[in-house]
């Protein structure tokens, strides 16, 4: 932004004229922050999640804890002196997923009874070493399943019932489209964390708007970045942070390379503030409907196959520019009445070669 | 549904002066109302009233007409802040009940604008009132012209468009009740047009070529839009009907008078094309606008304080943090004055979205 439309909307806002950005820190600040996910030091030792797909909760030369936002996971450590036994958790990562490192790098799995907790004892050398995390099968190109759930908000307290359904469902992670709790404080988001134990499979999300109840705001120490790509047997998912109701910038450039990058691929975007709100009156969705259009045309021409909203409390299938969509609201927050739809998510079937091939809403009522 | 929620709301400033409105519809033509007389007026002097009006005024509207001796206008403006409340009240709690339901949406958001306008408009009225020379800056002119070009620059900021200079031009033609008013803007660095074409029926109020006193009026208008991103590769058209009208605010009280109060309410219908052969999108708009002004000399100009809930047009919606993204329109302050009987120069600044500011030149003919 430059500086006199800053320096004019500071002056606005701070004049009560409007709540314009500049009073809370802008989406900017949230995509700059990006950057700096999956990095951290210790003393001499670095570390690095390629694409910033992991927060780094902790980090000693004794070990780290890592959340993983993404099913495969590559990270560098740059140690300044050897560290044997270097202890990494990663959590939310994918069931059966097997720590890889280079050859002569000894490493021991350690079994953990959670699921989606994959743990290993690495003698770490001194210089670079990069170790990744992934399924045997995570280049398969086979058909395959996942959920969408968003929106619990305030109903945290029995999202544990969603997460059981989740998990007997044949799916192999759960995207999140924001929402995942009222105010996205630490406690809140903390929780949020604790209740997906009872979720067998991972739950890769960005934020919505409820996550900026705090600034700047912790999802991104605890979860990872509001805005991420990465590939799964066959399949590329885009997460953008539209929980202002816009996309920064920063956001499109990176947006413009990952559908490059993916453009013969499946590629599927999910965010929480769709561009337009099929109920236009509502405007449950971008504050500027220019910049809707010009996003969805942007995909529809960067070959977008499926795009996944939250926000919106109910269930709802439309296409824009073209694009099959769904909003799916239904993690329990106040839900729209008189909609016919309960507490619910949505399970997709992906095939690489053929595209999306079913969509199935699971409601479990109020 | 929609305009009854309006005229139970947001129109209720313009309820409470239906027969100043009326009788503005049949006034003949006489001498500019009388001003409070030097002697004649009861406000205390010193800064009590002022101070008043700011606090405890700023919650209790009207204070500072209480504190300058005006009771009945007092009383007025503290009732319409307690309905522009009650309106905020009972139509949010229908949108937290009901999720912001489809079927209830564009009513209850009519209620709750309208009554944040309410809110708004009686405590700029009551500060106006106690602050205000006793014939206010200006009075309505005498006859309104029928002829009105207005030709500017405005200079905007918005960080997902590359525009940065646009060249506004506009005519309102008006005959008997009817008035035409095409415009248009065109960016001057970049490809990008905006066209419009209003029409607007006058049911009550002033009409061009007979004197008048009064500025009060009451209008249903149509208007199609054309906006061509060219750059985006998208264009949008957009067809929209709207009521509303101004209420001068001495049919309040006697030390309002040169101030006026706006509000109007309607629907848009956008249809959305994109290039490349993309299927195009429709999708509605809900459309609410409120306003406080302020008349300029003796039929010379004005000047407006406003809240347009408008996502389209280049000030867009408001970009927010938190709950509220997406919802809120844009805010701005617009006005005008003829520096002789024909020609005049008008301003203008907006904060949504974008962020717009310009100056035109401005020609009439009455």
């Amino acid at each position: 932004m430059s500086g006199v439309a800053r320096t004019l909307r500071t002056a606005l806002c701070c004049a009560g004229i409007t709540g314009a950005t500049a009073c809370y820190g802008p989406p900017e600040d949230r995509a700059l922050r990006d950057l700096e996910v999956g990095r951290a030091s210790a003393s001499e030792l670095e570390i690095e999640v390629e694409d910033g797909l992991a927060a780094v909760h902790d980090l000693t030369e004794e070990g780290a804890t890592l959340w993983a936002n993404a099913p495969v996971l590559t990270i560098r450590f740059r140690a300044g002196e050897p560290l044997p036994g270097f202890r990494l958790r990663i959590d939310n990562a994918m069931p059966g997923a097997r720590f890889e490192a280079p050859a002569g790098v000894p490493i021991t799995p350690i079994f953990t009874e959670t699921p989606t907790r994959a743990e290993t004892l690495i003698d770490l050398p001194r210089g670079d070493t990069r170790v990744r995390l992934a399924e045997p099968d995570a280049e398969s190109p086979a058909p395959w399943r996942f959920a969408l759930l968003s929106d619990v908000q305030e109903a945290i307290g029995r999202v544990q019932d969603l997460f059981i359904a989740i998990s007997q469902e044949p799916v192999r992670f759960t995207l999140g489209a924001g929402d995942l709790t009222e105010r996205g404080t630490v406690s809140q988001l903390r929780l949020f964390q604790r209740k997906l134990e009872f979720l067998e499979v991972p739950y890769y999300a960005t934020l919505g708007n409820h996550e900026l109840g705090a600034s700047p705001p912790p999802f991104h120490d605890l979860f990872g970045r509001g805005s991420s790509h990465f590939a799964y047997r066959g399949v590329a998912f885009s997460l953008l942070d539209s929980a202002s109701a816009t996309l920064d910038p920063l956001v499109y450039g990176w947006l413009d390379g990952w559908m490059a990058e993916s453009r013969d691929r499946l590629h599927v975007v999910a965010m929480h503030i769709p561009p337009v709100d099929p109920i236009g009156l509502r405007n449950g969705s971008f504050a500027s409907r220019n910049e809707a259009m010009k996003l969805l045309g942007r995909m529809a021409r960067g070959g977008v196959d499926l795009t996944l909203y939250g926000h919106v409390h109910t269930y709802m299938s439309f296409q824009n520019a073209g694009i099959e969509a769904h909003i799916s609201g239904g993690g329990g927050a106040i839900p729209e009445r008189f909609d016919g739809v309960g507490r619910h998510f949505l399970v997709v079937d992906v095939d690489p070669e053929r595209g999306v091939t079913g969509r199935r809403v699971v409601d479990l009522g109020d | 549904m929609a305009l009854r929620s309006l005229s139970g709301a947001a129109l209720a400033l313009l309820v409470a002066g239906a027969p100043a409105l009326a009788h503005a519809a049949e006034a003949p033509a006489e001498a500019p109302l009388p001003c409070l007389e030097p002697g004649t007026d009861p406000r205390l002097p010193g800064p009590l009233p002022a101070a008043a009006a700011l606090f405890p005024g700023v919650i209790v509207h009207g204070a500072g007409h209480y504190a300058a001796g005006h009771d009945d206008t007092a009383l007025t403006l503290l009732w319409l802040e307690g309905a522009g409340i009650a309106s905020v009240l009972v139509n949010g709690s229908v949108l937290g009940l009901t999720g912001a339901s489809r079927y209830f949406v564009a009513p209850a958001a009519l209620g709750v604008i309208g009554g944040v306008g309410l809110f708004a408009i009686t405590l700029l009225a009551d500060i106006y009132g106690v602050t205000a020379p006793p014939c206010g800056f200006g009075r309505p002119p005498a006859t309104i012209p029928y002829l009105e070009v207005e030709a500017g620059y405005r200079g905007i900021y918005d960080q997902q468009f590359a525009y940065r200079h646009l060249a506004v031009l506009s005519t309102t033609v008006r005959s008997g009740r009817w008035r035409v008013a095409p415009s248009g803007a065109y960016a001057l660095n970049d490809a990008n047009t905006r066209l419009r074409l209003e029409t607007g029926l006058r049911v009550l109020g002033p009409l061009p070529h007979e004197p008048t006193r009064r500025g009060s009026f009451f209008e249903i208008d149509t208007a199609a839009t054309h906006h061509d991103f060219d750059t985006e590769g998208f264009e949008t058209t957009t067809l929209e009907l709207t009521t509303g009208g101004r209420l001068d605010l001495d049919a309040i009280g006697p030390t309002l008078r040169g101030a006026f109060s706006e509000a109007s309410a309607g629907v848009a219908m956008a249809r959305t094309r994109y290039d490349g052969g993309i299927p195009s999108d429709t999708d509605l708009l809900l459309l609410a606008r409120f306003a406080f002004g302020l008349y300029l000399g003796p039929g010379r100009g004005e000047a407006t304080l406003f809240y347009d809930h408008r996502h389209d047009g280049y000030a867009a919606g408001s970009i927010i943090p938190g709950l509220g993204s997406g919802v809120p329109g844009h805010f701005g302050v617009n006005g005008f004055y003829y520096v002789t009987e024909a020609w005049g120069l008008g301003a203008e600044g907006m904060v949504g979205a974008a962020t717009i500011g310009g100056i035109s030149a401005r020609f009439r003919q009455r």
